[in-house]
């Protein structure tokens, strides 16, 4: 391991790679926990002497054939069994607490910066997001669940072994018979151990839907339209129908399962009991009738260890073997999810030099999502220069949120060109393309830190300059408010944390703002952060906005809003109409309501109920 | 008034709580329910069987070898141990695989109950934070009944048997050897009452560590943060966040694990000492001939046995009781929230709704949302709200429909006073379109007729569709026509705002109604879409009595009255020219909105 906590994870893990991760991690641990197994395997076979010699030494001593002091040594040895079977527990889970904190505080960090640099494309497709959240879900765990796996498969093998041992060493044929009689209940542990319902996908499908029906039924979301419209009992039915489905679809799978299950069981434990008789006559017979005799006490530490093997085995195997199978299908999932596209650099934090700004180029831009058929861009072309404040309106779906995408680096699997200061984007280093571009996106995100950091982490690079954050606070005229905060700007603002208060969509807008004030990229995109709000009140956060940022004038600077409401455009020095993935119309407010196209219908339909 | 709102969780007495629970699980499925407790009754004497038959067995063995009797006697036996054995084992499996079948059966009844019950009961508890904290905190409840029935079950007819039965056996043999009970018993439970509270110390203190933890690692690489924790470049700043918090919480898991083991060692030697004792005084016992080697053989093998289970009846089941005992409280409270008598009958909407001296509060507030609220709607009226954010807007329609009752005042439908009547009989003619409209994860078609199934058909919903420009039978967009399940989750289609929206208007212009509710949608829309809304909803509205709720001035033009809100007051009330001459707070607020579409 090179320093604390940056544990790199590799491209592909199988079985005992991850069985070896959790060695690596915790070493300690691991070498005790696999000492404790190996004492525990042979713990059984132990058993078996040592309470045979107890009994033994115990009878022989009510029929005056040793002594009262010949039973304590006996005695002791059965005692010392009893307490480390009764200690060890306590022991290896301490030391299991220790792997599990030493692993989370390895892991979790290692699963979030292999999560944070995967391609951005993965977080807008529903199937690898899936993929990557079983894969990653409870990751901290997977390495100590594997090796508890491994060692316990290891252990139910010894213990096995170790039976069969000391029954041979008693009487060879009954361990002989103990061994063929054995192996078929096996077959049918491993047959059905790990068999999975063929139709678990579909299973899991309606399972999910009875979820969400039971959702629909109770949330607060729903309540004005479930009262109103009185679906309730309707949809219950509905709720009813998809549960009972997956419930009885599961129930005769389970049968099936218990059956199969339990039938290996039963053969098993009557394997053990055959054994048994065969120990009958041995023990039965009085001493010297036979060629083999066997102690009371033998034979009843050999019954009892028997029956108690015979119960333990027909759970652990088939468990261990359907355990095993999950563990490969969870495997596949990390995989696929290890063989995402990463990026360079999308961890790193801005360029501390702030770049200049004299252009931007989109030349013959097209670009889709992946997985859709439908051209979001097709060729276009569009030069926006420093100094200048645009807008870009649209109706939904019309690009305008694309181009911002592919501006910050989100996808960068376009054709075309996109020049800044007329080098193209991609060959631009990650940390430099961060620090031309400061964005409030429309789900801007409500960080669970106090109010100071969600302002300062605008400038990574500079988050200690608490007279920059006043100030901007103060110019999105917040300073008010600030101060009647219990902890003023300290204040947490989530309910994250306890003492945590909640703010409204509105303060939260202005902490946004803030965010961006504080941020010295020259590239300013306002990405409808106001969606939530009504068109008037958009219009009004806009205008002061504008004000705010002062972006008309400024030469090293260059603000985009972008909007589907028209009454804020107006503030714009050139307004950019988006329409099918190209520059539909372009100019200022004027010259577009000349024109009489897109904008000025859209202007219109707005304009008509106010004369 | 708002008492009977209250959602102060109420003690419960045990025997309530144990009746409702019983009683629903033997309404899930009484079958089963007899089933399941023959099987466990069964198996308890089984068990217990096995140790006699155990003894038994031994004892004609070694008599067998000693030559005190015949071979005869140690066959007949070893059936007896063989079958005793078997029937054990088989009856485990029958309890455990009837007990699955058992559970997710009466979990769906239970869920089946909350759902019925979170759309009878009064809908201004969705506004309370804490009574919607306790109801979403039922279908958790709901698990932890069930592991109630199912531990109390146990411990009527397996444990407490079993344990009188070896109570009984042992004292059979020789009376000091229930002091065996007693060391089992008492540690066991000393260490978990130390324990639990150990843990739930450790809860109390890790849980705001988890939450920090949690949200540290989704602002390093969750969905929603992603975009923004990438350009601003604070993944490692939140790295480090985390790295810091998982440090705290690990002290605080060792520091808890290591006070636990310390408990658990001295305990653990207290019980040890009390198993010694009883070994040697087994040894002394049989030493004395007091009690046969069989007996000695089976109460050693047993009293390993009585540790575990006892370690198990008071470590997993009675532990994990205590824990649940609040949440089965929560869940039962829920379902016995009082309904009330309320009549079921035929109102005329069309007649005038009258609001009269209203006041109303949200639960745990003390201003008023709505304040001295006097208002008559005359059928076939078009009535807009307007007025700013916050303003009382939405409030004031939910209670014109009677979604919510007023705190103060009465709101009538011609002479009928709606708190009287049931929410099906209020709602019966009233259809609306909500801000907060629903995304069903339903077809096309049921996201249509979701108010009514039974009457409806395609045709009615094809004009419907068409009207709203829903065009289903464009392949490409609605795969499956009307079938087209919507939502990416179900294999569906994934629907834009816009489109979304539409089916929300259809929704509600599909409801037969009277009365009709638009409350005006903000997000999602452009321009020319939100004018076609309007337009589609007066032409809808003719006829019928309307409530139209809007930031937008203009579109309350087309109103016969507009109700002007501000601060839960009603300050103008008239149709757009009286309330323009008026000079007043519409006049006010028109004018600073036209502005923004003045050409000029």
């Amino acid at each position: 391991m090179k320093t604390k906590g940056t544990l790199v994870l590799k491209e592909k893990y199988n079985y005992f790679s991850v069985t070896l991760l959790y060695i690596r991690i915790v070493p300690i641990a691991a070498s005790a926990k696999i000492l404790y197994c190996f004492l525990n395997a042979i713990l059984p076979t132990m058993t078996i002497f040592v309470n045979a010699r107890f009994l033994d030494t115990a009878v022989a001593v009510t029929t005056e054939r040793a002594r009262w002091n010949d039973v304590i040594f006996p005695l002791i040895l059965v005692v010392s069994l009893l307490i480390f079977k009764h200690y060890a527990g306590n022991v290896t889970s301490l030391i299991d607490v220790h792997g599990k904190n030493r692993l989370k505080a390895v892991l979790l960090p290692a699963a979030a910066e292999r999560r944070a640099c995967v391609k951005y494309r993965y977080y807008e497709d529903q199937n690898s997001l899936d993929v990557m959240n079983r894969a990653m879900e409870g990751f901290e765990e997977v390495p100590q669940k594997f090796f508890d796996h491994a060692f316990g498969a290891f252990k139910i093998l010894a213990e096995f072994v170790g039976f069969v041992t000391v029954l041979g060493m008693q009487l060879w044929w009954a361990a002989a018979l103990f061994l063929v009689t054995f192996i078929p209940s096996l077959v049918i542990s491993y047959r059905y151990g790990g068999k999975t319902y063929g139709a678990e996908r579909e299973l899991s499908k309606t399972e999910r839907k009875a979820d969400y029906l039971f959702k629909m039924l109770t949330s607060r979301d729903s309540v004005e339209e479930r009262y109103l419209f009185g679906y309730t009992n309707r949809m219950n039915q509905e709720y009813k129908k998809n549960y009972e489905f997956v419930r009885l679809a599961r129930k005769k799978w389970d049968r099936l399962w218990w059956v199969n299950i339990k039938i290996s069981g039963i053969w098993t434990l009557m394997s053990g009991i055959l054994s048994i008789a065969v120990l009958i006559p041995a023990a039965s017979l009085q001493g010297g009738a036979g060629s083999v005799h066997l102690s009371i006490g033998m034979f009843t530490a050999l019954v009892n260890a028997i029956i108690g093997l015979c119960m333990r085995m027909q759970e652990s195997i088939s468990d261990c073997i359907k355990d095993g199978k999950e563990k490969l299908e969870y495997l596949k999932d990390l995989n696929a999810f290890l063989a995402f596209e990463t990026e360079k650099g999308t961890t790193t934090l801005p360029e501390k030099n702030v770049p200049d700004i004299q252009c931007v180029e989109f030349r013959k831009v097209s670009f889709r999502y992946p997985g859709c058929e439908k051209k979001i861009l097709r060729d276009f072309d569009l030069k926006l220069t420093a100094g200048m404040h645009y807008a870009f309106v649209g109706v939904n779906g019309a690009g305008k949120t694309t181009l911002v995408k592919l501006l910050t680096g989100l996808y960068d699997n376009y054709d075309g060109e996109i020049l800044i200061n007329g080098k193209e984007l991609r060959k631009y280093p990650l940390s430099e393309r961060k620090a031309f571009f400061a964005v409030v996106y429309q789900d801007y995100c409500r960080y669970p830190l106090s109010l100071y950091d969600n302002i300062s982490i605008g400038d990574m690079n500079d988050m200690q300059n608490e007279e920059k954050i006043e100030e901007a606070v103060e110019r999105v005229g917040m300073s008010k408010a600030v101060d009647a905060l219990p902890q003023k700007m300290k204040t947490p603002v989530t309910k994250v944390e306890e003492d945590g208060i909640d703010l409204s969509g509105g303060e939260w807008q202005k902490i946004a703002l803030a965010r961006l004030l504080v941020n010295p990229a020259p590239i300013r995109i306002l990405d409808e952060p106001t969606a939530a709000l009504d068109p008037v009140s958009e219009s009004r956060v806009y205008e002061e906005f504008a004000q705010i940022i002062g972006c008309a004038g400024n030469q090293n600077n260059m603000t985009v809003f972008i909007s589907h409401r028209l009454a804020s455009t107006k503030l714009a020095n050139e307004i950019i109409v988006i329409s099918d993935g190209v520059v539909a119309e372009k100019g200022n407010f004027e010259a577009l309501m000349q024109k009489r196209g897109i904008y000025y219908e859209m202007f219109e339909s707005q304009m008509k109920w106010y004369q | 008034m708002m008492s009977e709102k209250n959602c102060e969780q109420k003690r419960m007495h045990f025997f309530h709580m144990a009746q409702s629970v019983y009683r629903m699980c033997w309404k899930a499925n009484p079958p089963y329910f007899i089933f399941n407790h023959a099987a466990i009754v069964s198996l308890g004497l089984v068990s217990a069987g096995t140790v006699v038959a155990t003894q038994l067995f031994f004892d004609s063995v070694y008599g067998a070898s000693v030559g005190a009797n015949g071979i005869k006697s140690v066959i007949f036996l070893f059936l007896l141990f063989i079958i005793t054995n078997l029937l054990s084992d088989v009856l485990d499996s029958v309890m455990n695989y009837s007990y699955n079948v058992q559970y997710m059966r009466i979990l769906g009844y239970m869920k089946q109950e909350i759902n019925m019950k979170s759309g009878e009961i009064d809908p201004i508890r969705y506004e309370d934070p804490k009574c919607l904290d306790n109801m979403e905190k039922c279908e958790q409840g709901a698990a932890c009944a069930m592991s109630f029935y199912v531990t109390m079950s146990l411990l009527a007819v397996f444990y407490i048997p079993y344990f009188i039965f070896m109570a009984c056996y042992l004292h059979h043999l020789k009376p000091a050897l229930v002091l065996c009970l007693v060391f089992t018993f008492i540690p066991a439970l000393v260490s978990h009452i130390f324990r639990s509270s150990v843990f739930s110390e450790l809860e109390d203190k890790s849980a705001p560590l988890r939450r920090k933890s949690n949200a540290y690692y989704e602002a390093c690489c969750g969905k929603d943060y992603v975009k923004e924790t990438r350009i601003t470049g604070s993944f490692q700043y939140f790295r480090q966040l985390l790295t810091e918090t998982i440090r705290t919480q690990n002290n605080e898991i060792w520091k808890a694990k290591k006070r636990n083991s310390t408990i658990d060692l001295v305990l653990k030697t207290v019980s040890l000492v009390g198993y010694g004792g009883v070994l040697s005084l087994l040894i002394r016992y049989l030493l004395a001939g007091d009690i046969s080697v069989g007996a000695f053989g089976a109460v050693f093998a047993s009293v390993g046995t009585l540790f575990t289970t006892m370690e198990q009846m008071i470590c997993t089941h009675l532990g994990g009781l205590s824990d649940n005992f609040g949440q089965i409280c929560n869940f039962i409270s829920f379902l016995e929230i009082p309904i009330g008598e309320k009549k079921e009958f035929e109102i005329d909407k069309k007649q005038p709704i009258v609001a009269e001296k209203v006041n109303f509060y949200y639960p745990n507030t003390k201003e008023p949302a709505l304040k001295n609220i006097n208002l008559t709607i005359q059928p076939g009226e078009i009535l807009a709200i307007v007025g700013e954010n916050g303003a009382g807007k939405t409030t004031l329609a939910r209670l014109l429909i009677g979604l919510y009752q007023p705190t103060e005042g009465k709101i009538r439908i011609g002479e009928t006073d709606l708190r009287e009547v049931s929410y099906q009989a209020r709602f019966r003619n009233v259809s609306g379109v909500f801000q907060r409209y629903q995304r069903y994860s339903l077809s096309l078609r049921d996201n249509i007729r979701i108010s009514d199934f039974e009457h409806g058909n395609d045709e009615k919903i094809h004009r419907i569709s068409m009207e709203n420009h829903i065009e289903y039978s464009n392949k490409a967009m609605y795969r499956e026509g009307l079938d087209t399940m919507l939502s990416r989750e179900f294999d569906g289609v994934e629907l834009s705002g816009g489109q979304w929206q539409r089916i929300a208007i259809a929704r509600g212009f599909y409801r037969d109604s009277e009365i009709m509710v638009l409350d005006e949608p903000t997000a999602s829309i452009d321009p020319i879409e939100e004018n076609i809304i309007y337009e589609k909803f007066a032409e809808v509205a003719r006829g019928k009595t309307a409530i139209i709720i809007t930031h937008r001035m203009a579109s309350a033009k087309m109103a016969s009255k507009i109700v002007v809100m501000q601060g839960g007051k009603i300050v103008e009330i008239g149709n757009h020219q009286e309330l323009m001459q008026r000079k007043g707070v519409y006049e006010a607020m028109y004018t600073a909105q036209r502005k923004w579409y003045q050409t000029t």
